[in-house]
């Protein structure tokens, strides 16, 4: 049985794919626009949870409408996530039903955290939804 | 040609063992097969986002798969591209303004309302990890001034750590 000539064309093609193969890892995430669905006027219902979280350059903010719940210091050189989760898990607790949270962030702050911090926003760790409606914004100084 | 018993002897040894063994290349012919399969189904299925070495993509663990025929909007740290065409290069005083950026609205309207002919509305934004935020909003505002309501942000995708 000759099989020179397979074994050339494979010799030759499996490199050749494997050199050119890309594996992609590229996926997306949906933001909502501020301004795009929400009404100009916020219904007052105090009994829902306005969900805001600000990301300041030394650390995150965690508030509701206007009263800030919780104030998470940056630990060296990375936010503190884990005291966000479970701060986050508290409010979900309380309000299941709330879906929505807006992002605010310092101008100067860089995309990976803000991915970073919505990943958190979105979801838990066992890919157990949180308020998965994300509005971006920007905070004032 | 009569030979001796000894040379006999010899040449039947050395027939019985010095011939050269066969390769077994089934084994081999197997996998590169299956592996040849397998890279040209995956190389097939094209990703539907450009790939530029310039552009670290932020790390996340949104699942979304990208969707093909929509409008690409590109930031690396050193220019912003529209559809692969460079309509803004990034400086610091690009950062001191936080209102739409004029030239991406205006090359955004310019496009249609479904981003040219086999768009569908659809914008997907790949910025480089390392962009400020204040950038991100800029972008966002003209992408919502040129009638884009739809925003995909393109990320890298990173399984989720459990367990912390």
């Amino acid at each position: 049985m000759n099989i020179t000539a397979f074994m050339n064309l494979m010799v030759i093609l499996v490199p050749f794919l494997l050199i050119t193969a890309t594996f992609s890892q590229i996926a997306v995430l949906d933001v909502t626009l501020p301004g795009d669905q929400r009404s100009p006027a916020q219904p007052p219902d105090r009994s829902e949870l306005r969900l805001a979280v600000v990301v300041h350059a030394d650390g995150i903010e965690v508030l509701d409408g206007e009263r800030r719940l919780e104030r998470l210091p940056r630990r060296g050189d990375a936010y503190d996530l884990a005291g966000l989760d479970r701060r986050l898990d508290a409010l979900k607790r309380r309000f299941p039903s709330t879906d929505e949270a807006r992002l605010l962030a310092e101008p100067a702050t860089p995309y990976e955290d803000i991915v970073a911090i919505m990943d958190h926003l979105r979801a838990d760790d066992d890919g157990r939804e949180r308020f998965p409606v994300i509005g971006l914004e920007e905070a004032g100084r | 040609m009569k030979m001796s018993r000894r040379a006999r002897r010899m040449d039947r040894h050395h027939r019985r063992h010095g011939r050269a063994g066969t390769l077994s290349l089934v084994s081999l012919m197997d996998i590169f097969t299956i592996l040849v399969f397998f890279l040209l189904v995956s190389s097939a299925q094209v990703s539907p986002l450009p790939h530029r070495a310039s552009i670290a993509l932020p790390p996340s663990t949104a699942e979304a798969a990208p969707e093909s025929g929509g409008v690409v909007i590109e930031v690396d740290r050193k220019s912003l591209r529209l559809q692969g065409r460079e309509i803004v290069e990034i400086d610091d005083g690009l950062l001191a303004d936080a209102d739409a950026l004029p030239a991406l609205t205006e090359a955004l309207v310019a496009l249609g309302p479904t981003g040219g002919a086999d768009g569908d509305g659809r914008l997907t934004v790949m910025g480089d990890g390392g962009i400020p935020y204040r950038l991100l909003q800029r972008i966002l505002a003209s992408c919502r001034r040129a009638g884009f309501p739809h925003i995909a942000l393109a990320i890298r995708r990173q399984p989720r750590s459990r367990g912390r």
